[in-house]
């Protein structure tokens, strides 16, 4: 197999960065695009000489589709992806895995009895500053990481206030839906086992909205580390975006502060930056799942780490409800 | 020098002692209001402690008054230092209150909730004037973003963050670096926001100085509390071991405080420059000291030009927060903090 013959399932938002990201793959080709809305799929298909359908059922059927990246709505991640694996169709997987942990120990043993491959589409770990950090750490540079502190401070959703984001029946949460992406970016700088979590939030945009649009999450680890995971879609100014991280190793620390970006703008508008945007870590996700799939190899986000991630975020979100520290442990008996 | 008011230095006991030579005794000498008039400690203070004060005391070129009493009797003295072991400090604060002196106290206050109160027990009856030496709220940075907030800059503030992780360190504080150095952030956050802290979930670990060996106290702790009007606040608190820090001793000291209608972000190193030496890279620092400005802010409510903005009622309930945390971290579990 030297080319992995690939369906895009949902062509929506997120999606369209995956579309771009296996056209700059030189090992992969789209064979194949689902919606349920007929002119996503279509549009998706047609300028790439791909078929197009708006029935998943139909595409697992049709001869090149090898695999699977899924990107629907997050609480049809479970039951598609399910779907899928007992089509024997690798899979990649859009964060978070699932929005329940039932959800996630569906997939993960779908895929295992079908002999499937997972990997699961945690970005963050796959973007420029994750990636220094990464390796930093295992050079060496600050010793055995203790405490990490992640913020991305967002405003307001550009989308349909109404959309299924801001629903926790179908989000499962902002934890679940954004959140995990922390959860998984501290466990793999940490490298540590997480064991409990606190989370703290605010409905700050409106009081009558269904999710915390601002949180806080203490995570703390097994082996000591505490991880402090901000995350904000309530920013004022909405459009800054920007993100702050400290990591103090047991022989040194790590820090990237706000500015640190390589452009900054200032205007009548106030402070913009003007960073490189979330691409390159879809272009980094979807090829390196390529690979693993292609070469036999363990994908660089496993379904169980991912796995792990829901279950941090479905834990925290239980927290936000109940003001107590949750151990995982108790939305979990794997954990 | 008649105006200038006098400043006794009760005691250089141990790690309090430290703090009162780098510190506390440079910050009343360069004042231009006070003058250092002697040393003092209790009579009944180990003899050791007794040695190292009266060769403080000579060092400073002041008298050495091995009676804590009779220092007190004198009517020159008019605001005392006291950096004695938190052992000893309830029953020293119990006399100078009596005595009526203004009291700076070395922080923590105390090192139990129920020292806190005792001494807070002995200055309320008094009026007198006593502060912990919690400087940071004193921050320039920190007092403007204050009133900024205050004036509502940024709306209703809703979350606070704060790291406070001092560098270059080789040991661990022997009462753990939590008690050591919480209270800085918890009261700074008490005062931006002008709101109690309410309850706390809190980690302690010992990881960040290798140097300290086993039975060291801890050298990092995370506090996640929650304050009135559900202000989310959490800070860090730690000694580091990297010697590189181009800041230093100070390390970061930052907090930013999220608000409905903005952002304030404070780094309290700064104003600072960027030196790139031959050796070695610098930000060198060039606020004013903390510890000035809380001695001026001291030496003006002495003289009634001010109320004080920080009693013994904040370093109680700094105490109860950092006790609390100590013990949310035993028990892994988000406690309330007591009423005091």
């Amino acid at each position: 197999m030297t080319m992995l013959g690939v369906a895009v399932v949902g062509c929506g938002g997120v999606g369209r960065h995956h579309l771009e990201a296996l056209r700059r793959c030189d090992r992969a080709r789209l064979v194949a695009t689902v919606d349920v809305v007929p002119d996503l799929a279509r549009r998706a298909a047609v300028e790439r000489g791909a078929r197009w359908t708006t029935d998943l059922n139909d595409a697992l059927n049709w001869p090149h589709v090898q695999a699977v990246i899924l990107c629907t709505p997050s609480w049809t991640h479970a039951d598609l992806a399910v779907t899928a694996a007992r089509a024997g169709k690798h899979l990649l997987v859009e964060k978070p895995l699932a929005t329940t942990v039932d959800g996630a120990n569906r997939v993960l043993e779908a895929c295992r009895a079908h002999g499937v491959a997972l990997m699961v589409g945690h970005t963050h770990r796959f973007y420029g500053y994750a990636r220094a950090i990464r390796a930093a750490l295992d050079g060496g540079a600050v010793g055995r990481p203790v405490y990490l502190r992640l913020l991305a401070g967002g405003g307001f959703w550009a989308a349909d206030w109404r959309a299924w984001q801001l629903d926790p029946a179908r989000s499962g949460g902002h934890v679940v839906h954004n959140g995990v992406h922390f959860m998984d970016l501290a466990n793999h700088l940490l490298a540590d086992r997480p064991d409990w979590v606190y989370a703290q939030g605010h409905r700050q945009t409106s009081a009558h909205l269904d999710i915390h649009d601002y949180f806080h999450v203490t995570v703390g680890y097994r082996g000591g580390a505490t991880a402090a995971c901000e995350m904000s879609r309530s920013a004022i100014p909405r459009g800054l975006n920007y993100r702050v991280l400290t990591l103090l190793g047991s022989h040194g620390e790590i820090v990237m502060d706000w500015d640190d970006e390589a452009q900054v703008l200032f205007a009548e508008g106030g402070v913009e930056l003007l960073g490189g945007g979330v691409q390159e870590g879809f272009d980094r996700v979807d090829a390196a799942w390529v690979d693993a799939v292609l070469d036999g190899a363990p994908p660089p986000v496993t379904g169980e780490e991912g796995r792990l991630a829901v279950v941090m975020s479905v834990a925290a979100e239980r927290s936000l409800a109940t003001g107590e520290v949750i151990r995982l442990a108790e939305v979990d008996v794997h954990a | 020098m008649p105006d200038r008011l006098g400043v006794l230095l009760a005691s250089f006991e141990s790690y309090a002692g430290a703090h009162q030579r780098l510190m506390y005794a440079p910050a009343f000498a360069r004042h231009p209001r006070c003058r250092i008039v002697a040393v003092a400690d209790a009579a009944d203070a180990p003899p050791a402690v007794h040695e190292l004060n009266r060769r403080e005391a000579e060092a400073l070129g002041v008298p050495y008054v091995a009676d804590l009493d009779a220092a007190l009797g004198r009517d020159d003295v008019r605001i005392v230092s006291l950096c004695c072991s938190l052992a000893r400090r309830p029953a020293l604060v119990d006399r100078i209150a009596r005595a009526g002196k203004a009291l700076l106290i070395d922080k923590p206050m105390a090192g139990t909730i129920a020292d806190a109160q005792a001494a807070c027990a002995a200055v309320r009856p008094t009026g007198l004037l006593a502060q912990p030496a919690q400087h940071y709220r004193f921050d320039a940075a920190h007092q403007a973003a204050r009133e900024q907030v205050a004036r509502g800059r940024i709306g209703l503030p809703y979350a606070v963050h704060a790291e406070f992780l001092i560098a270059t360190g080789r040991a661990v504080a022997e009462m753990g670096e939590l008690r050591n150095f919480g209270c800085y952030p918890v009261d700074a956050i008490r005062a931006i926001t002008g709101c109690a802290v309410r309850t706390v979930c809190a980690t302690v670990t010992r990881a960040l100085i290798p140097e300290a060996g086993e039975g060291a106290a801890e050298d990092f702790a995370f506090l996640a509390m929650t304050l009135d009007h559900g202000i989310i606040a959490t800070t860090s608190v730690g000694r580091t071991s990297v010697q590189t820090h181009p800041r230093g001793y100070s390390g970061d000291r930052t907090m930013r405080i999220v608000g409905s209608h903005g952002v304030i972000a404070i780094d309290a190193h700064k104003p600072a420059l960027r030196i790139y030496g031959p050796e070695r890279a610098e930000e060198r620092s060039f606020a004013e000291s903390s510890i000035d400005r809380q001695v001026h802010h001291l030496v003006r409510c002495a003289v009634g030009e001010s109320d004080p903005d920080l009693t013994a009622d904040d370093g109680l309930a700094v105490v109860a927060v950092i006790e609390t945390a100590y013990e949310s971290a035993r028990q892994g579990r988000v406690l309330p903090v007591p009423a005091v």
